[in-house]
């Protein structure tokens, strides 16, 4: 018991000397150090009043839209996969003057990051409308109490005592709402080739019922990233097609058994297999993945998202 | 390694069991060895045998100390090797399993292995390595799991060395026959990595120790206990001491790595990758009690560098493997490179790849020492690509980072700024979570332990590599499938990438456990994972041969060698060693 509650008092102080170290904006100790880009830590929740709806909904088209943050910040403001910085966690992203600070700052950007600067001037509504956006993603990101979720709240909390504690607990962390926005919105696109609806049928699997068919919810988040195990291969199944081009135009098409810089092998519908050799990368070989889209939303997917998005999909039993 | 190791002990598990269920009453009480052992010659191996290492033997796992992988022979070279031919593959009685399974998992090994047996084969071995259609892809990891050999071989006067599980051969390496076969009550880990050489003694990680062979012979002379699990990795030679590696795959206690007389098998010094209370580096870490939770295994046989008698290694992953939470701080010496003095144990310096692991991304690959021109002045590095998905170099007398840069952009658990170090600090967003975080590397890593290579003649560093994601959760990760993989030359002396070819396999997730041998002929040899053996153009990465191996593909690493000034390459490959010469 002493010693638990010893390791719970001595995560607590260097979490508090962290946000510290951090305040002070001194520098930082080995170990010790904000996310990617901010240089000074936001309170959670932000400092003031929570924004005005209005100019939220505003600052939303300005966010995801017409000054395009959302794909790499994400529609949340929490970061992305190119360690864009979680903006609900930065003091510049939430401070409480209007946007003054921050349409400084936007003026110049972020270049050697990746951030282009905003070159047409924020008019100074649009500065407040962005700044309540930004402000309300602070706000909507400090996890709320919700009943039999424990501590971890959206995105992870505090650090836990035990080494073992929250293994226990769903993984479901996210907000189904969000979740049916994204699934339904341009930036993931679900929609446009799954369905919801029961017997509709669109080029990719119907999900009305995927929420039974993955009754745990972690199989069906990895279900959603890419259904596909390690040992996974072309010739279990016809998701891979090979387009094979000779150098004299003539053309083969089938679905991909496996390929390699010797040889190609293709099956047909019922089954049959044609071996080709190659050489010297003759003739050229294009693969087509019925999957590709899921493939390249890994380095899409900002954490959260796929939290809500899982969320979402959790509801449909 | 956990990852790996946690799934094929899940799979071994069952065939265990499968085994247990038709087991005979009683085992046989002698090995099962039905050929006569016949004696072999070969000269002993002297302290400078092993310094400058002659290009016709390879008496390492890493065929020198330089750990490069590289052979001086340069009869097979760019133009010959379009005549290169396969001279014979490896007959030999078949491997036997042992009664139990050595320390892969935790101190389980030693438990399993507490009856010690002799020759427990047909009990609850390692199934026999399915046979591979040639040619076949998909067919699951070359990493020498399931009785597959996973060692790098031994070369010494024409006599090829090399275990299989809790088997060690000699073969003659100019017609692959059995020359004698020794079969160990249990093997370290899950895949028994090889041998080491020195004077006339061959040293094994086996029966639940260090086990010293007759190299003539094959017949034991004295067996060691290490008193804790005992892993696959190869055993290293330096003068009068071999070095082993002492420690689990999933946190029981503090791993080691210790010095023996080679003589004797007397313990000289002990170096333990996670400091005491009071020692240097402790601070890294919360408590006694969360440090005491262990793991920085040295996996991999270290370098050796003779001017500075400096053993440089790299160190695995701290425990809890994916949940950080309770272990605050950088947890150093795990995820290191470090250099010890080779005499006392004592560390000269260290660089960590990874601080505060929480992804699996143990740095036990193997590290190439280089002599490299930066910026104009001439430097003495370490150069390897970490499973966490940076290529690192490193100056080998002070530790100082030179270059560390990203080998795929979306590697994602590191933020853009690096430490003054040159260590990559971590995206603390990207830890493990409750609803999960999605990472890259995933939790296969960019690499694994097997070898990469570095070529003195094109100064470039080679390996293969996996850009792959998995989602990352406080218990535990997804192995995600379906990522290609590459082969990569690299230049050490600014992190760029000098060419690479692309597979076009859409599996190529297993394919990174194909190990590199470079030659100053002017090639590469590795493997791809339709099974395929080939010989790619150093310079450019053309690809210049290759041959279908019989069974799979490399599981091994590759190693060259002369018979009568004939030059061969001889590979590993699931049960067989396949060797190629010109006609």
């Amino acid at each position: 018991m002493h010693k638990r509650l010893g390791v719970a008092v001595f995560i607590g102080s260097w979490a508090i000397a962290t946000v510290f170290a951090a305040a002070q904006g001194g520098p930082q100790g080995a170990g010790e150090s904000l996310p990617s880009g901010i240089t000074a830590l936001a309170p959670s929740p932000p400092a003031g009043a929570p924004p005005d709806p209005a100019a939220v909904a505003r600052g939303t088209v300005l966010y995801e839209t017409t000054l395009a943050c959302a794909p790499c910040h994400g529609l949340t403001g929490r970061g992305g996969p190119a360690n864009a910085p979680d903006l609900t966690r930065s003091a510049l992203a939430v401070q409480l003057d209007g946007g003054r600070a921050l349409t400084a700052f936007l003026r110049i950007g972020r270049p050697e990051k990746g951030m282009p600067p905003v070159t047409t001037p924020l008019t100074d509504q649009q500065a407040a409308d962005l700044s309540a956006k930004l402000r309300a993603l602070g706000f909507a990101a400090v996890p709320a109490p919700v009943a039999g979720r424990g501590a971890g709240g959206r995105g992870g909390g505090p650090p836990l005592p035990a080494a073992l504690a929250g293994q226990q607990l769903s993984i479901l962390v996210g907000d189904p709402k969000l979740g049916k926005r994204y699934f339904e919105e341009p930036f993931y696109q679900c929609s446009s080739c799954h369905s919801v609806k029961d017997g509709e049928t669109r080029p990719a699997a119907n999900l009305a019922h995927i929420a039974t068919k993955y009754a745990d919810p972690k199989a069906l988040q990895n279900a959603m990233l890419i259904n596909r195990g390690l040992n996974w291969s072309p010739r279990t199944n016809k998701d891979v097609t090979a387009t094979i081009t000779y150098a004299n135009g003539r053309t083969v098409k089938g679905y991909l058994t496996s390929v390699s810089d010797f040889k190609v092998v293709i099956q047909n519908d019922d089954g049959k297999e044609t071996e080709l050799p190659r050489k010297d990368d003759e003739p050229k070989v294009v693969l087509t993945d019925r999957l590709q889209y899921h493939l390249d939303l890994l380095a899409r997917y900002l954490d959260s998202d796929m939290h809500d998005l899982t969320a979402y999909l959790a509801t449909l039993k | 390694m956990t990852s790996k190791h946690l799934s094929v002990a899940a799979l071994w598990c069952v065939l265990s069991i499968a085994a247990l269920a038709q087991t005979p009453a009683a085992p046989p009480a002698t090995p099962p060895v039905t050929r006569p052992n016949q004696r072999v010659a070969v000269r002993p191996v002297t302290a400078d045998d092993l310094t400058k290492p002659a290009a016709a033997d390879w008496l390492t796992y890493h065929g020198s100390y330089t750990g490069n992988h590289f052979s001086t022979l340069t009869q097979i070279d760019t133009r010959s090797v379009a005549n290169l031919r396969r001279a014979w593959v490896s007959d030999t009685e078949p491997a036997f399993a042992a009664a139990g399974r050595g320390g892969g998992r935790g101190g389980a090994g030693a438990g399993a292995n507490a009856a010690g047996r002799p020759g427990g084969a047909g009990r609850a071995g390692a199934p026999p390595a399915a046979p591979v259609p040639p040619g076949r892809t998909g067919v699951g990891r070359a990493g020498g799991f399931g009785g597959a050999i996973a060692a790098g071989p031994i070369v010494r006067d024409g006599v090829l060395f090399y275990t299989l599980g809790p088997n060690a051969y000699a073969i003659d390496a100019g017609n692959g026959r059995q020359l004698w076969h020794y079969v160990a009550r249990s093997s370290g880990g899950l895949s028994n990595r090889g041998l080491a050489i020195g004077g006339d003694t061959i040293f094994m990680m086996a029966n639940d120790g260090l086990t010293a062979l007759d190299a003539a012979t094959g017949t034991e002379r004295w067996v060691k206990e290490l008193g804790g699990p005992v892993p696959g990795s190869a055993p290293f030679v330096v003068r009068d001491h071999v070095y082993v590696a002492v420690g689990s795959d999933a946190g029981t206690a503090r791993s080691w790595i210790e010095s023996r007389n080679a003589r004797t098998g007397d313990r000289e010094w002990i170096w333990y990758p996670i400091p005491k209370e009071g020692e240097f580096g402790f601070n890294t870490w919360p408590t006694e009690e969360e440090a005491g939770r262990g793991q920085g295994t040295p996996w991999q046989a270290p370098a050796y560098d003779p001017e500075q008698n400096l053993l440089i290694f790299g160190t695995g992953n701290p425990d809890p493997i994916k949940d950080g939470r309770t272990r605050p701080g950088d947890n150093l010496f795990t995820n290191c490179t470090v250099a010890l003095d080779a005499d006392t144990g004592k560390m000269a310096w260290y660089f960590q790849a990874t601080p505060h692991d929480d992804h699996d991304y143990d740095n036990v690959q193997s590290m190439s020492l280089a002599t490299i021109r930066v910026n104009g002045a001439e430097r003495k590095v370490v150069t390897w690509t970490s499973r966490n998905g940076y290529f690192f170099t490193i100056d080998r007398t002070t530790g100082e980072n030179i270059v560390t840069s990203k080998i795929f952009p979306n590697v994602n658990w590191a933020q853009d700024r690096l430490r003054a170090s040159g260590t990559p600090e971590r995206n603390e967003n990207k830890g493990g979570t409750r609803g999960g975080s999605l990472v890259s590397p995933g939790s296969e890593g960019a690499v694994n332990y097997p070898a990469q290579s570095f070529s003195p003649q094109t100064g470039l560093h080679y390996t293969n590599v996996v850009n792959n994601y998995s989602p990352f959760y406080w218990s535990g990760e997804t192995f995600l499938g379906t990522f290609k993989n590459s082969l990569r030359a690299t230049d050490p002396a600014t992190g760029k990438v000098a060419w690479q070819h692309e597979y076009l396999e859409p599996n190529g997730i297993n394919a990174r456990y194909a190990s590199v041998l470079t030659t100053a002929g002017g090639l590469l040899f590795t493997g791809d994972i339709s099974g395929n053996l080939i010989a790619f153009d150093a310079r450019t990465g053309k690809i210049l041969w290759h041959d279908e191996l019989p069974e799979a593909s490399l599981t091994g690493v590759p190693v060259s060698y002369t018979i009568g000034g004939a030059q061969y390459v001889a590979v590993p490959s699931a049960t067989k060693v396949v060797a190629y010469r010109l006609p």
